[in-house]
C-alpha cells in the first residue's frame, strides 16, 4: 500500500500549517491513516516540504489538542484510534465540507462576491429551517 | 620509504575508491531517462565524494610525513565520509509553490546494510579496548639467542604500541561511529531527491551504503593498524620461536587481511550506480 501524500500550496492564502492540519485530519477521519500509525518526525516533514519545523509542529500540536494524534516522546507521533461515533461525526463533517467547497467553486465560477454567497447560503438555510418546521 | 608508504597506504585506496566513485556516477545509456534532480544527485556525488577522497588522501600523505603513517588509510576514508556528508548536505531544499511529502517515516536502518553497521561497531569496540590492553598487558621478553648457531645476540624486551599510536586509532574509530550516525540521520532527513518515490528511496539507499562503506573502511583500517602495530609487541626473533612469534605473524596477516577487506568493502558499498533508472511497472 502506498503511503498518503501531503500537498502544500504556498500560493493560496490558507497558511501551510492549516493546510497540513486539514489534510491530516481528513486522512485520520476517513481511516486512510489508521490508529497507531506513526507520523513522520517534524524535521523529516519540514525537510520534505521545505517548510520551517515550527509550521509542522503547529499542525501536529493542533491535531494533538483535537485528540487526533498523540506524541510519545522520542518514539514519535502516532495517530489515535478513532471511535465509530467520532468517525461518523467526522464523515458527516467531511461531507458538509465537500458541499461547501462545491458551493465556493460554483460561486467563484459565476463571479459572485463573498457577501452574495453568504447571503444566498443564509437564505437557503432559512428556507430549509422553515421546510423542516412545516413538515413537523 | 615514505613515498612507498604513501603509495601503499594512500595511493591504493585512492585508486580503488576513485574507480568506485567513477563507476557509481558514470553516465550510461540510461542517463537520458534521468530527471534533472536525479542528474543533480549524480553530479553532487561525483563532486563531493571526489573532493572528499582527494582531501583525505592529502591528509593521509601529510600524516605519513609527520607520523608513522598508521592513520593514513583511515584518514583517506574519513575524507571520503566527509564527501558523502557534503553530498547529502548539498541537496537543495524544495522550492516552488506546490510542495509534496509522503506520510512515511524513514528509518535510518532502511538505508544502511545492517551487517556493515554491526561489523563497524564491533571493530570500533576493539579499537577502543586496544589502548587499554596495550597498557595492561605485560611486556614480552626473550633471552640471548643465536641466529646461526655461532654468534649470540643479547635478549631484549618488546613493547606494545605506545599511547601515541593506539589512542589516535581509537579516536578515529569513535569518530567513524559518530560520523556514521550523522550521515544516517541526514539521509533520512534528505529532501526528496527525485519525484519518483521508487528512485528517491533507491538513491537514499545508495548514499547510505556509500557512507556505511566509508565507516566500515575507517573501522576496519583502524583495527588493521592496531593489529599490525601490536605484532611488534610479540615479534620475538624467529629462532626463539614459540607462541609469541606465531601470534606476531598471525597479527600481521590479520591486519593485512583486515586492511584489504576494508578497502574492498568500502569500494563495493560505494560502487552501486546512482544513475540507474529503476524498472517500475507502468
Amino acid at each position: 500500500m502506498t503511503a498518503p501524500v501531503l500537498r502544500v500550496d504556498l500560493s493560496t492564502p490558507v497558511p501551510p500549517y492549516e493546510q497540513l492540519r486539514e489534510q491530516l485530519a481528513g486522512l485520520i477521519s476517513t481511516g486512510a491513516l489508521a490508529g497507531g500509525t506513526r507520523l513522520p518526525p517534524v524535521r523529516q516533514l519540514a525537510a520534505d516540504l521545505g517548510l520551517a519545523g515550527g509550521t509542522i509542529a503547529r499542525a501536529y500540536r493542533e491535531l494533538e489538542q483535537a485528540g487526533m494524534i498523540r506524541g510519545d516522546g522520542r518514539r514519535g507521533t502516532f495517530v489515535c484510534a478513532v471511535s465509530d461515533a467520532d468517525r461518523d461525526e467526522q464523515a458527516r463533517y467531511q461531507a458538509l465540507s465537500r458541499a461547501a467547497d462545491e458551493l465556493a467553486a460554483t460561486a467563484r465560477r459565476l463571479g459572485f462576491a463573498d457577501d452574495a454567497v453568504l447571503a444566498a447560503l443564509r437564505t437557503a438555510l432559512a428556507r430549509a429551517t422553515s421546510r423542516d418546521s412545516a413538515s413537523v | 620509504m615514505r613515498a612507498a608508504l604513501a603509495v601503499v597506504y594512500v595511493g591504493v585506496p585512492l585508486l580503488l575508491v576513485g574507480a568506485s566513485i567513477w563507476w557509481a556516477t558514470r553516465r550510461g545509456r540510461q542517463a537520458s531517462g534521468l530527471s534533472s534532480s536525479a542528474d543533480g544527485v549524480v553530479q553532487r556525488a561525483r563532486r563531493h565524494r571526489g573532493v572528499g577522497l582527494g582531501l583525505g588522501a592529502m591528509a593521509g600523505v601529510v600524516s605519513i610525513w609527520f607520523t608513522h603513517g598508521e592513520l593514513a588509510p583511515a584518514l583517506v576514508a574519513i575524507g571520503y565520509l566527509f564527501g558523502v556528508l557534503g553530498e547529502v548536505l548539498a541537496v537543495p531544499v524544495p522550492s516552488g509553490t506546490l510542495r509534496t511529502a509522503t506520510l512515511e517515516t524513514r528509518e535510518a536502518w532502511r538505508y544502511l546494510p545492517r551487517w556493515a553497521v554491526w561489523v563497524a561497531v564491533a571493530m570500533a569496540v576493539i579499537s577502543l579496548v586496544a589502548p587499554v590492553l596495550f597498557a595492561a598487558l605485560p611486556r614480552v621478553s626473550y633471552g640471548p639467542w643465536s641466529p646461526d648457531g655461532v654468534d649470540v645476540l643479547p635478549g631484549g624486551t618488546l613493547s606494545w604500541p605506545s599511547v601515541g599510536t593506539s589512542v589516535p586509532l581509537a579516536a578515529i574509530a569513535v569518530f567513524g561511529v559518530v560520523a556514521a550516525g550523522v550521515v544516517a540521520r541526514r539521509v533520512t532527513l534528505l529532501p526528496p531527491v527525485s519525484s519518483d518515490p521508487v528512485m528517491d528511496e533507491q538513491i537514499r539507499r545508495r548514499i547510505g551504503r556509500a557512507g556505511a562503506g566509508a565507516v566500515l573502511g575507517i573501522e576496519l583500517l583502524a583495527v588493521a593498524a592496531s593489529a599490525i602495530a601490536a605484532s611488534g609487541g610479540l615479534a620475538v626473533p624467529q629462532p626463539v620461536g614459540g607462541a609469541d612469534y606465531l601470534a606476531s605473524r598471525i597479527l600481521i596477516w590479520t591486519g593485512l587481511f583486515l586492511a584489504a577487506s576494508a578497502v574492498a568493502g568500502w569500494c563495493a558499498l560505494g560502487s552501486r550506480r546512482l544513475a540507474r533508472v529503476p524498472t517500475t511497472s507502468a
